[in-house]
């Protein structure tokens, strides 16, 4: 059973790492227009959008 | 109904006051709420885990339980690259069915240097926990070159093949360091003599026999299994391998434990 | 496909297929006595024919094209074929082993063949051949669109693609060699999982690389569930595939674990793989093929996020669900279960929140079949994790383990779910990649819905009914407290199960092939169309039903 002391600090290691990114996604504002973020993906022209100029683009 | 309900809940209303507030308010921040989940889930998780510290009283332990032979290991590395795990369970549960149908339940020691272990997790034919000395070496043989000739509603593949395989044996000794490595506590001495010891085993007529009972004890079973006196087989091997399974130790008889239903 | 190359690409290609071929050339030197020289040779092959692929455009004109205005897609149409390449031979596989179930002489008499070494061919075949590339395919397409910005570079994804098959060729060309280390879904050998970690730790970045270049600020749902699925798959692979080779010059390895130890390990990976690999990866497929086909958004897109968060955090404690009653530890059983239990919510609100969205669109679900096969797979997914929670309860489990009740759930969720959601997605997504109107043959594609739909029916109830006789014929007394069955007369019984459920593998193959046939016709003879909008629609029709984006 000592795998478990392996297993369980892995575990809570990515948990932490999951909790992390959520808090990220929170605070970054991916939960701001919900409605938004379902319609979007209905809508596109089969392009990407431009990159802002600032970017760095494909090599 | 409704009246009985109110009048019964009135003293706590101002809990529930309390209560509603702070969970509204904990809500809209949340890393409160994200505390008090966390809090909540501690609370379980820290009961069951704490526990985890005296576990080595849950696993047993067995001074006496025997290493597999470079016979019996070579045996075992068979009957992965076969499949056998595929359609053959080796993990007798804590079922009295099961206990009565197979023998004691599997105790986690008898797995230990099992790298890896074989537990299974189908039935298509019955478990092997306890084939060991079930059968004798002659019907496994039998049996393995043609299943349906002494069962004949068996759907299991014939090995035939596995009589005119010569065993092969150069690799044993780095097979048994790699074991050492991943904690088999197998010798130097062990490792030196893997090759020998594997032909030994399957040779009582030869002196090559004695070493394999110096090295892994006086019970170790030094016959021919396969049946034939030419050479050593894969047969050999696989033979020897389920011949000793469900007998590295004798601790399942010796504690007698009581299947749970 | 080759003209999309910058000449430096081409060399950076050519560089890496190179260097393989001679890592096979090594790999076969110093395993010439094993298993380990024979893929040698099949690394060594497979780097040479994609160098003179390479070679031979080597010294073209370089791309004309403007990388800011397109997406890279050819990666993902090479991804959609090979998915289904692997559709047909690894459920070809799977029939060939079931009937050996019900005829055993239905082989040939070589060791090649026997059920042992075939299995891991159909497991590994379906699961990482045809599941895995359709994942690599739909991941590249979905997140490109919803980030609308092009993946960073040209050659990752090629080489994710590639390595990612040459590990799936070396695993199942390893297993009919006896090259395998027993563990379930991990059965392939040291040198195969170090192969992968390289491929996934390539996908990995790749991935990020492409979110952090992305010109849509948010992070569409899909996206978070392919996440989850590489980043879990990533850890349970590296940590259960810990393990000693015996020598480097061989196939042969013994695990870092051990009896009780390995088991847990092993389960804590195998359910994970099957939690994150087959379920993740594919719900971030339903949430975008799904309410793009139907032309309506998600239902409660707050439900697909906690779906999702609840998913990820439940699923990986539910491991020991598969060792009840051995000698694992009981509480760790029982906190397997639980675990287990509480998964049901997350995971109902991923299947029901499908099947809310397709509200007012139902009427494209009888005429669609494309709609369709995704629509029953979430109600497929609905079934197997009630199944799995239900079956996950221990005195359930005491029934349900070591029969064929457990073969029957695995299929509920991969032909139910993970195989229905695929073929719906690809069907959707092969006329959008090659810019057809319509699938060449709408008919084939009701054919295969059909023929999947029943397969796999009949399949479950087989499986349902030998595995729960099976069971209960184990633990059956006579009156003077003996036990009435032998073994052998359980396995009498299962027989006409055994041919009951190749036949329904049999139906669900047969419509794999359909699709296959469908999709070559489609890109080989259906004239090209260049819509006004890149707008999947589901009828002949090309109206949208909902207004164009200016």
């Amino acid at each position: 059973m000592t795998i478990l002391s392996i297993l369980i600090p892995v575990t809570l290691c990515m948990g932490c790492v999951g909790l992390a990114a959520f808090f990220w996604s929170l605070r970054n504002g991916q939960y701001e227009d919900l409605s938004g973020d379902a319609e979007r993906i209905l809508f596109d022209d089969d392009r990407p959008l431009p990159t802002p100029a600032t970017k760095e683009t494909s090599p | 109904m409704m009246k009985f309900i109110h009048v019964l809940l009135k003293p706590f209303a101002k809990f529930f006051e309390f209560h509603a507030k702070t969970h509204y308010r904990a809500e809209r921040h949340s890393m409160a709420l994200t505390a008090g989940i966390i809090v909540a889930a501690g609370v379980g998780g820290f009961v069951e885990i704490a526990p985890l510290f005296t576990i080595d009283d849950t696993v047993e332990t067995d001074p006496d339980m025997r290493l597999y032979t470079p016979l019996e290991q070579a045996g075992r590395d068979i009957y992965i690259r076969e499949g056998c795990y595929a359609c053959h369970s080796q993990m007798i549960r804590t079922l009295r069915d099961e206990v009565e149908r197979y023998g004691p339940y599997s105790l986690a020691v008898e797995s230990q240097y099992d790298h890896p272990m074989l537990w299974g997790s189908k039935r298509t034919g019955p478990d092997l926990a306890r084939i060991g000395n079930k059968y004798s070496d002659d019907w496994q043989v039998r049996h393995l070159v043609d299943p349906r000739a002494l069962v004949p509603e068996s759907v299991m593949p014939h090995y035939a093949f596995l009589l005119e395989e010569e065993l092969e044996t150069d690799s044993l000794p780095g097979r048994l360091a790699a074991l050492r490595a991943v904690g088999v506590p197998y010798s130097d001495e062990m490792i030196a003599n893997a090759s020998l010891d594997a032909n030994g085993q399957a040779r009582p007529d030869t002196d090559r026999a004695d070493g394999v009972l110096e090295r892994y004890g006086a019970d170790t079973a030094v016959r021919v299994f396969d049946g034939r006196l030419d050479r050593v087989t894969e047969m050999d091997a696989l033979v020897a391998y389920l011949q000793i399974l469900g007998n590295l130790t004798d601790l399942p008889q010796r504690l007698q434990p009581v299947a749970e239903e | 496909m080759m003209s999309k190359l910058t000449g430096f690409e081409r060399t950076k290609a050519m560089l890496i297929t190179g260097t393989g071929a001679l890592v096979g050339l090594v790999m076969a030197a110093a395993g010439h006595d094993n298993a380990m020289g024979a893929h040698g040779w099949i690394v060594l092959a497979f780097c040479a024919v994609l160098f003179f692929f390479v070679a031979n455009a080597a010294y073209g004109p370089e791309p004309t094209e403007d990388r800011a205005t397109s997406y890279y897609d050819d990666p993902t149409k090479v991804g959609i074929i090979l998915s289904l390449f692997w559709a047909v031979v690894a459920m070809g596989m799977g029939v060939w082993v079931a009937a050996q179930l019900a005829w055993p002489d239905f082989r040939f008499d070589a060791a090649w063949s026997s059920f042992g070494r075939i299995r891991p061919v159909h497991t590994s075949g379906v699961i990482f051949g045809f599941g895995g590339n359709a994942l690599i395919a739909t991941s590249y397409h979905i997140m490109q669109r919803t980030c609308r910005a092009r993946m960073p570079d040209q050659i990752t994804p090629w080489f994710v693609l590639l390595g990612f098959n040459l590990f799936c060729i070396v695993a199942a060309s390893g297993y009919l060699m006896g090259v395998t280390q027993s563990k379930e879904y991990a059965e392939p050998e040291w040198y195969a999982d170090l192969w992968l970690v390289v491929v996934w730790v390539a996908y990995f970045v790749l991935y990020m690389r492409t979110l952090a270049r992305r010109n849509e600020p948010h992070i569409y749902v899909a996206n978070w569930y392919y996440m989850a699925f590489i980043l879990v798959v990533a850890v349970l692979h590296i940590v259960n595939n810990m393990a000693v080779p015996a020598s480097f010059t061989g196939a042969k390895s013994y695990s870092a674990f051990s009896g009780v130890q390995d088991a847990m390990t092993q389960w804590w990976y195998g359910h994970n793989a099957v939690a994150f690999f087959l379920t993740s990866g594919f719900l971030g497929m339903l949430y975008y093929f799904l309410p793009k086909r139907a032309e309506r958004p998600i239902y409660s897109y707050r439900l697909s996020i906690l779906s999702f968060w609840g998913i990820t955090f439940f699923y990986i404690w539910a491991g020991s669900h598969h060792l009840h009653y051995t000698a694992l530890p009981h509480w760790v059983q029982t906190l397997g279960m639980t675990f287990s239990v509480m998964l049901l919510l997350p995971s109902w609100a991923s299947a029901g929140n499908a099947l809310m969205t397709l509200n007012g669109a139902w009427h494209k679900v009888r005429d669609d079949a494309t709609l369709r096969f995704m629509m029953v797979a979430a109600v497929f997914y609905g079934l197997s994790t009630f199944e799995g929670s239900f079956m996950a309860i221990r005195p359930v489990n005491s029934l349900s383990h070591y029969t064929d009740w457990t073969i029957g759930h695995v299929h509920a969720g991969a032909m139910g779910w993970v195989a229905l959601i695929t073929f719906g997605s690809i069907y959707a997504l092969v006329p959008v990649l090659w810019r057809r109107e319509t699938m060449y043959s709408w008919k084939a594609v009701e054919w295969h819905f059909w023929l999947a739909l029943s397969g796999t029916v009949i399949y479950i109830f087989a499986m349902w009914n030998s595995g729960i006789i099976q069971g209960l014929m184990w633990r059956t007394y006579t009156e003077s407290g003996t036990l009435r069955y032998s073994f052998v007369d359980t396995l009498i019984e299962m027989h006409p199960y055994y041919i009951a459920r190749t036949f329904g593998g049999l139906l669900f193959f047969v419509g794999a092939c359909i699709g296959f046939w469908n999709v070559v016709m489609t890109i080989r003879h259906v004239p090209r169309a260049v819509p006004d909008l890149d707008y999947p629609t589901s009828s002949e029709a090309m109206e949208p039903a909902v207004p164009v984006a200016e």
